[in-house]
């Protein structure tokens, strides 16, 4: 999950509205998405090269089959 | 990423077929799983010849580390001329300590390499060495005076040699009537200068 997910992994709901739009149940989504960046399990170690590439890019990119 | 990653830590990305919250976390509580086998939790405690000891208990006697059969059994004796101890009801083990909670110190007592007894001072579980040496310092004379030992290194205060044992059981009874008196005399020595 990349620093800005909204674009690859939207929150159903999120699209296009704004922060203060999002119903309670939206709002919840966008913060454990958000709160999920950081954490130990959505690290890992690449390249400096290979970050750049990928970058925000979707899981079927970073990851295909 | 497959195809330029090869590292163990990444491999098990691979099972995944989406990300998303509930990934993260399966991931995480793996990765933790593995940090906690590779580096293990701080040893809380070291005996000089006998290794890790494990959390203190401020209310009683403490029996830890698996010893020879000889020193299990000279434990067993000592528990039986000793009735603080036998109080307890614990058996077993190279290390036993006592804890003066009053004045936070522990007595370690301790059997080294199966055959020489000990004894020293150490501060509650997971103080620093150097700070339980420190707070000591300003009692030292009063100290070395009533235990008759120097304070030697921070690690093992006041450590003082006792009466080796051996697998027969005469040479028990003086190891344990040597460490119970040194027991009373650390015991009695922390409690009266340091309350």
């Amino acid at each position: 999950m990349p620093q800005k997910w909204q674009a690859n992994w939207p929150v159903t709901g999120a699209d296009g509205a704004g922060d203060a739009d999002f119903d309670p149940h939206i709002a919840s989504m966008v913060r454990a998405r958000q709160s999920a960046i950081n954490v130990l399990g959505n690290l890992t170690l690449i390249t400096q090269a290979l970050n750049s590439t990928v970058s925000n890019g979707p899981f079927s990119v970073k990851m295909p089959d | 990423m497959k195809a330029n990653t090869a590292l163990a830590l990444d491999r098990e990305n691979h099972q995944f077929d989406h990300w998303d919250e509930e990934a993260i976390q399966q991931r995480g509580v793996s990765l933790f799983e593995t940090a906690r086998l590779i580096w293990s939790a701080p040893q809380p405690a070291e005996i000089p010849g006998v290794g890790v000891v494990t959390t203190a208990n401020w209310s009683t006697d403490t029996d830890v580390i698996c010893g020879t059969d000889h020193v299990r059994a000279f434990w067993q004796r000592y528990i039986e001329l000793d009735p603080a101890t036998k109080a307890d009801g614990a058996v077993g083990g190279a290390v036993r300590w006592r804890a003066v909670p009053d004045v936070r110190i522990v007595i370690s007592r301790f059997v080294n390499r199966g055959e020489r007894t000990g004894i020293f001072i150490r501060g509650p579980r997971g103080r620093d060495y150097e700070e339980e040496a420190q707070r000591l310092e300003p009692f030292g004379q009063k100290l070395e005076a009533l235990l008759g030992v120097h304070a030697g290194s921070a690690r093992y205060l006041y450590l003082k040699d006792g009466p080796m044992i051996t697998e027969n059981p005469s040479s028990w009874d003086q190891a344990a009537e040597w460490l119970i008196a040194e027991t009373d005399r650390y015991v009695n020595a922390v409690t009266k200068i340091l309350s």
